[in-house]
């Protein structure tokens, strides 16, 4: 019996010390195994590794975030925490300027729309190379392209390419098959990533576990890839804007895990520099120093099911809009968020305001909810504290004028799926602009939202096609007005706010900007050692 | 033994295949799109359509669940669904976090409940044994996720002993950062072993044969080895294999609260992503744990007692 039990003990210490070396390691320190790329040429490159880290690279930002990254694939890029992620590793032609109006030079030192010859002509800067030392050059811009076309995600981005050519080595010309304004400012997202050509030798799902890429920084660790994953880059010693992009960072470590408090707890131990993405909530008791407004402002919509028989009628949907009062909710938000005066998301190149403002009119709403003796559910992404926060106070809002409320609090997973089947009486939906231009938020309503609400789209789809055509920006702005009116009119969709998230950066830290669109750069960060 | 052996594996084949067409039916059941959530919020219906198409779901289901059986059979788990990983690669990082979590916790849940018991049952109805049957109450009301978070604030922050979560490289950092979360998690299981513990050994206390040892000269360690304690712990273990569910379900919380990357995060966010893969091969994973630990389970019982092998 001794030797059995024994044996069962020593078994489990054997266990235990097997799991000591191998992949379960997410330390920053140690390649995890499965997640390396075969040898390559990047591998040969003088960027900061993991290995280096203990000896030199003392210059190390921790970074805490709630969400795991898409893949390095940019076509894969649709949640928030690929998009700064992908912006850092890979650059893109065009980038965001700090006040989020017009777009910046980027990999490219301009580009150029020919709005009669329908083309875009790319100049790319001179001397650009990739991490591994490899030049980057207009061939790689056209694999690039075709790359971005392809994507079964974000491909219907690009489907105004007809065909990319090169001219030179430093210039590229895109054919476009329908006029598209919009293309310039799709540069500086995500998924308009440049990738060397045919992948740098390598097999498409090798690059993409460990990229060659001419961000300011490139990959050196992806262990545990999902929910829980690190990865770590390295500075870029070849970037255009000097290694690590003139940041004096040896490497920016980001591990993603579930818990706030776990993250914020970290923080105030020193353990994390950054914490991504928190509520208002969570950072009442921060120093006012490290707690940082996202600078994101997505709008959050209450989206009424139109073909619902209880919301058919247009003089009730009115009713509900004149019965919510934005500023008391605005109010819970601390600081962070403002009432909404539209549909559509604010601090966006071409935003306007409709001509009808949004009025809290009680009694007016009461006299029309109150003898039609409705109950009607509200459909919430509950992981969200301000919107948890938000929907109790609507709720309320609502009780007051005769609307009995029930309140559907589940994951985004179920809302979204509800809501793309019209499975919804009330839907709370957030609605956010991806790159400087107010029109793109439009193709969320017009593609999205409206149809789901069951609404007619036609005449804001008439105006969107109005803006797209023209980089005007004063046409933007006319159309957005008029669609802001059309909306107010039918109030399918009703604005509620706009709110901007917390990010929680340590004082050690300088240079950390994040800009509208929920990205950040690493150019120019330091850490106080 | 053999006989006996081969009827538990069988009868465990047949749970984990029918834990697998249930929770593949569940899954189905659940609200959401698989295909949306790969394609976010602002693809059009025609991208979530063709992203649909792609990932089989517009198979029914009988011909999903006998593809992915045919997969499962040859050890393929399949890709996350955005593609960016493969599920069995994912699960061969994340194990060990949590093998380390259940191993540390199941050794500290016996050896603790072993201590207590002892104590308890040397005078019972006495202090020590009050003390330990309030403290086991106490210990089954605390919620682990709360638990988790005290012990975040009020040792590993004040103290610097412990990391604020996270993992380590070397076996050592890898004991610190596992002591709190484990002792979150037998927080709840060391009441339950500890009571079957206890209220065995008072019962074989009353038997004849211990009457007997203690006629013929035994006393103290060794009437209490070689009688008393062999012959409790039959219940005990059969009730330790079961709590093998309880842990398994329990790290999937205490992972989150010390962002420990183990299989439990990996859980939540595969439904959260409604990532079907990702939480069939956990499933597959988990079920087998468990059908594992029972075996163990029975195995050691029909070692301490052979009765149970000729039931």
């Amino acid at each position: 019996m001794k030797k059995k039990l024994t044996s069962v003990v020593v078994a489990a210490a054997l266990a235990l010390v097997a799991c000591g070396g191998d992949g379960g390691d997410s330390s920053p320190t140690e390649p995890a195994e499965g997640t390396e790329a075969p040898q390559t040429p990047g591998d040969e490159t003088p960027t900061s590794t993991p290995e280096a880290s203990a000896g030199e690279a003392d210059r190390i930002l921790n970074v805490a975030r709630p969400w795991p990254i898409d893949g390095f694939k940019g076509d894969n890029c649709v949640s928030a925490g690929s998009i700064s992620m992908n912006l850092i590793v890979y650059d893109t032609l065009l980038r965001v300027p700090e006040n989020g109006e017009g777009t910046a030079p980027g990999l490219a030192e301009s580009i150029t729309y020919d709005e009669t010859a329908l083309t875009y002509t790319i100049t790319l800067r001179e001397g650009l190379t990739f991490s591994d030392g490899s030049p980057l050059t207009a061939d790689d811009v056209v694999f690039s392209v075709d790359q971005w076309r392809a994507g079964p995600i974000n491909g219907i981005l690009y489907a105004s390419i007809a065909s990319a050519e090169v001219v030179d080595d430093l210039t590229v010309r895109l054919n476009l098959a329908a006029p598209d304004a919009l293309l310039l400012y799709i540069f500086t997202w995500c998924s308009s990533t440049v990738y060397p050509s045919d992948f740098g030798g390598l097999t498409e799902d090798d690059y993409y576990k460990k990229p060659i890429s001419a961000g300011s920084f490139t990959v050196s660790e992806w262990s545990n890839p999902g929910a829980t994953e690190t990865i770590v880059l390295g500075a870029n010693p070849n970037h255009w804007n000097g290694p690590g992009g003139g940041s004096d960072l040896d490497q920016i470590v980001f591990q993603a895990s579930l818990d706030p408090n776990q993250q914020l707890l970290a923080f105030e131990a020193g353990e994390v520099d950054l914490v991504e993405v928190v509520d208002p909530f969570s950072v009442r008791d921060f120093d006012p120093a490290v707690v940082k407004s996202a600078g994101v402002l997505p709008i959050t919509l209450l989206t009424l099911n139109v073909g619902n028989e209880k919301l058919a009628d247009p003089a009730v949907r009115a009713a509900i809009s004149q019965a919510i009062d934005r500023e008391e909710i605005a109010a819970l938000l601390e600081g962070s968020g403002e009432a909404a005066t539209g549909v559509l998301p604010i601090n966006v190149t071409g935003w306007a305001e409709g001509s009808t403002p949004y009025v809290t009119d009680t009694e007016a709403a009461r006299a029309v909810l109150e003898p039609l003796d409705i109950d009607l559910e509200i459909l919430y992404d509950s992981s969200s504290s301000v919107i948890s926060a938000a929907v109790e106070v609507l709720a309320a809002q609502l009780g007051d004028v005769g609307v009995d409320i029930s309140l559907s609090g589940s994951d985004n997973g179920t809302v979204v799926g509800r809501a793309s089947s019209s499975d919804f009486e009330m839907v709370i939906l957030q609605l956010a602009a991806i790159s400087p231009t107010i029109l793109d938020p439009v193709i969320g309503l017009v593609g999205l939202y409206l149809p789901w609400a069951q609404a007619d789209t036609a005449a804001i789809y008439d105006q969107f096609l109005a803006g797209a055509s023209t980089t005007d920006v004063a046409a933007w702005e006319s159309a957005i007005a008029a669609i802001q009116d059309e909306a107010r009119a039918t109030n399918a969709v009703i604005g509620l706010f706009n709110y901007s998230p917390i990010d929680v950066v340590s004082t050690r830290v300088s240079g950390f900007k994040r800009l509208p669109f929920a990205i950040w750069y690493a150019d120019g960060i330091s850490i106080a050692q | 033994m053999t006989r006996f052996l081969l009827r538990r594996c069988l009868q465990g084949v047949a749970v984990l295949v029918a834990v697998l067409v249930a929770s593949f039916g569940l899954l189905k059941f659940v609200p959401g799109d698989p295909a949306r959530q790969v394609a976010g919020t602002r693809a059009t219906e025609a991208q979530v359509e063709a992203i649909r198409e792609n990932l089989g779901l517009n198979d029914n289901v009988g011909v999903q669940l006998w593809k992915y059986l045919g997969r499962l059979v040859r050890g393929d788990f399949g890709s996350t669904t955005n593609g960016a990983s493969d599920v069995a690669d994912l699960i061969g990082q994340n194990y060990p976090v949590t093998l380390w979590l259940i191993v540390t916790s199941l050794v500290l849940t016996a050896i603790v409940s072993l201590a207590l018991a002892s104590s308890a049952v040397r005078r019972p109805g006495k202090l020590v044994d009050r003390l330990v049957l309030v403290t086991g109450s106490v210990g089954l009301a605390i919620p682990s996720f709360w638990l988790g978070i005290v012990l975040l604030i009020a040792v590993a922050r004040p103290t610097g002993w412990f990391p604020i979560g996270g993992w380590g490289d070397s076996f050592g950092d890898r004991l610190r950062a596992v002591v709190l979360p484990c002792i979150t998690l037998t927080a709840s299981l060391i009441p339950f072993t500890t009571r079957s513990l206890r209220t065995s050994m008072l019962e074989v206390r009353q038997s004849e044969f211990v009457a007997a040892g203690r006629s013929v000269g035994l006393d103290g360690l060794p009437l209490f080895r070689r009688f008393i304690l062999r012959n409790s712990l039959v219940p005990t273990v059969a009730l330790f294999a079961s709590l093998a569910g309880v842990v398994l379900s329990g790290t999937v919380l205490v992972e989150a609260t010390f962002a420990l990357p183990g299989l439990g995060q990996m859980m939540v966010v595969g439904a959260i992503n409604r990532d079907v893969n990702v939480v069939q091969g956990l499933t597959v994973v988990f079920a087998a744990g468990v059908i594992v630990f029972n075996l163990v389970g029975d195995v050691v019982v029909a070692l301490l007692d052979p009765r149970v092998e000729r039931r």
